[in-house]
């Protein structure tokens, strides 16, 4: 079992190192040990010990912000902590010693020194601590890096896996690139639909409008796509007059399931860029047409 | 993938809305007919791709310093090319030059100035913290702890811009 030294780093005091857990000063706070020892509640907010340390920022917000409270709840307490501390010294240690890092450093009015516990056997000045403290920052970022850039769990080390990275951002751009240059080739025939139907009320909601369907129904013989903007002004022009229009996506599918012919496909790749921009795989999109053209 | 925009807010449905608007602007000015020459084609794709830029940086707004780098990048560049213009036009060619020659300068002291800081990390990882700060727009400018943060939102939003434009591109090319 490792024992631990509780070592403050501050700028404008000296360093205290005691053998005991908790060094108890005039003007500095004294830490608890564990969250579950700590009755009072605020002191158990600032050791989240249960809770997984999501992104530092979040941490380091709510933490700075409750300093202030601990200084002012400290005087009184300080005691009665004291005793439950050496009392759960023992037990805490282990738990503790990886969650209870790192206390960012604090605004300038108030404090400037930043909470660190110092291993068994390593340094323990200001700078080599702070400096781990930012070790354990890069490091705890890079991790969640990882997850999100494909192919980088067998990565290790940090070198290589920047390099990962960099290479994903560039092949991003270089995919953003491309796919506004076939966007600047492809003529969309659907230009007018699109800007009608696509206003703000269309991408928020998610209601039904059979008679807009019917009404294609009925208009449209089975042409091929070229005539279908024609057909599809018409009825566009007569829809963006309601404005309580509502598209939903379960008739419509419906209806392509049933492959009721060309006559929908306008509306349904306007309304599909309505809800569900994204969300289609490729492989939808081409069964879409092979139904079209099938 | 589920098949509904559950938040209408999310970040997806926020830049898709931009992005198809801009889209369409930039379509409703000069159809594309099949005798475009590749010089034209070669302007719509820049417009195309600065449009696509601007609608994701501003769907983040001013939250993330890449997206505010982005986001200047962009109207310094415009403002720039315009004032080149109308030095080209009207004759009061040392007026604007001097203009735009002052942005430049900004430019690029606002990029060298955030050069000064490169080790950050305990050496080794200098270069590629280098590559990465030219990569993501404003990272000149951020120790590695910031610079790795807006790595992530960043391939985030990358990933959600490639994602939308694929949709796009196959939605516009179904006919």
């Amino acid at each position: 079992m490792d024992s631990v030294k509780l070592s403050r780093v501050s700028t404008n005091q000296s360093i205290n190192l005691s053998g005991s857990q908790v060094n108890v000063t005039d003007n500095n706070k004294s830490l608890p040990q564990d969250g579950n020892s700590c009755s009072d509640a605020r002191n158990s907010r600032l050791w989240r010990c249960s809770s997984p340390e999501s992104g530092d920022s979040k941490e380091e917000s709510s933490i700075s912000k409750q300093i202030p409270d601990i200084a002012e709840a400290n005087d009184e307490s300080d005691a009665k902590r004291n005793k439950q501390q050496n009392g759960n010294a023992k037990a805490a240690n282990d738990g503790i010693q990886k969650q209870n890092k790192e206390i960012p450093e604090q605004p300038e009015p108030l404090k400037d020194y930043i909470h660190v516990r110092a291993r068994r056997g390593q340094a323990t000045d200001s700078h080599s601590l702070a400096e781990r403290v930012r070790r354990e920052k890069i490091s705890e970022r890079m991790k969640f890096l990882q997850d999100l850039v494909p192919g980088c769990n067998k990565v290790t080390g940090k070198a290589v896996m920047l390099d990962e990275i960099i290479k994903y951002v560039q092949s991003l751009q270089h995919q953003v690139e491309f796919l506004s240059m076939k966007l600047a080739t492809v003529n969309p025939k659907m230009n007018v639909n699109m800007e009608a139907l696509l206003s703000k009320d269309m991408f928020q909601s998610h209601g039904s409008l059979p008679h807009s369907l019917y009404s294609m129904d009925s208009s449209a013989p089975a042409f091929g796509f070229r005539y279908q903007p024609q057909q599809g002004l018409r009825v566009n022009n007569g829809i963006s007059n309601n404005t309580e229009i509502q598209f939903s996506m379960n008739p419509l599918t419906a209806a392509l399931h049933k492959a009721q012919g060309l006559q929908l496909h306008p509306v349904d790749s306007s309304t599909l860029a309505n809800h569900q921009i994204g969300s289609f795989s490729d492989d939808d999109l081409q069964s879409l047409v092979q139904m079209g053209f099938g | 993938m589920d098949l509904q925009t559950s938040n209408p807010n999310s970040l997806k449905s926020r830049f898709a809305t931009r992005f198809l608007r801009a889209l369409n602007q930039i379509n409703a000015r000069k159809p594309i007919s099949s005798s475009s020459s590749p010089g034209e084609i070669f302007q719509r794709y820049r417009r195309i791709k600065v449009a696509a830029d601007m609608s994701m940086a501003y769907s983040v707004r001013s939250r993330r310093t890449w997206s505010r780098a982005t986001l200047w990048r962009l109207r310094t560049r415009s403002r720039r090319r315009r004032l080149a213009s109308l030095g080209r036009r009207s004759s009061v060619k040392t007026r604007t030059t001097t203009a735009a020659s002052h942005l430049a300068a900004v430019v690029v002291e606002k990029t060298s100035h955030g050069k000064e800081n490169k080790e950050d990390d305990g050496g080794g990882v200098g270069v590629e913290a280098e590559e990465l700060r030219e990569l993501v727009p404003g990272g000149e400018s951020m120790d590695l702890c910031n610079l790795l943060d807006e790595t992530a939102h960043y391939i985030k939003c990358l990933t959600t811009q490639v994602q939308v434009m694929r949709t796009i591109a196959n939605l516009y090319s179904l006919e």
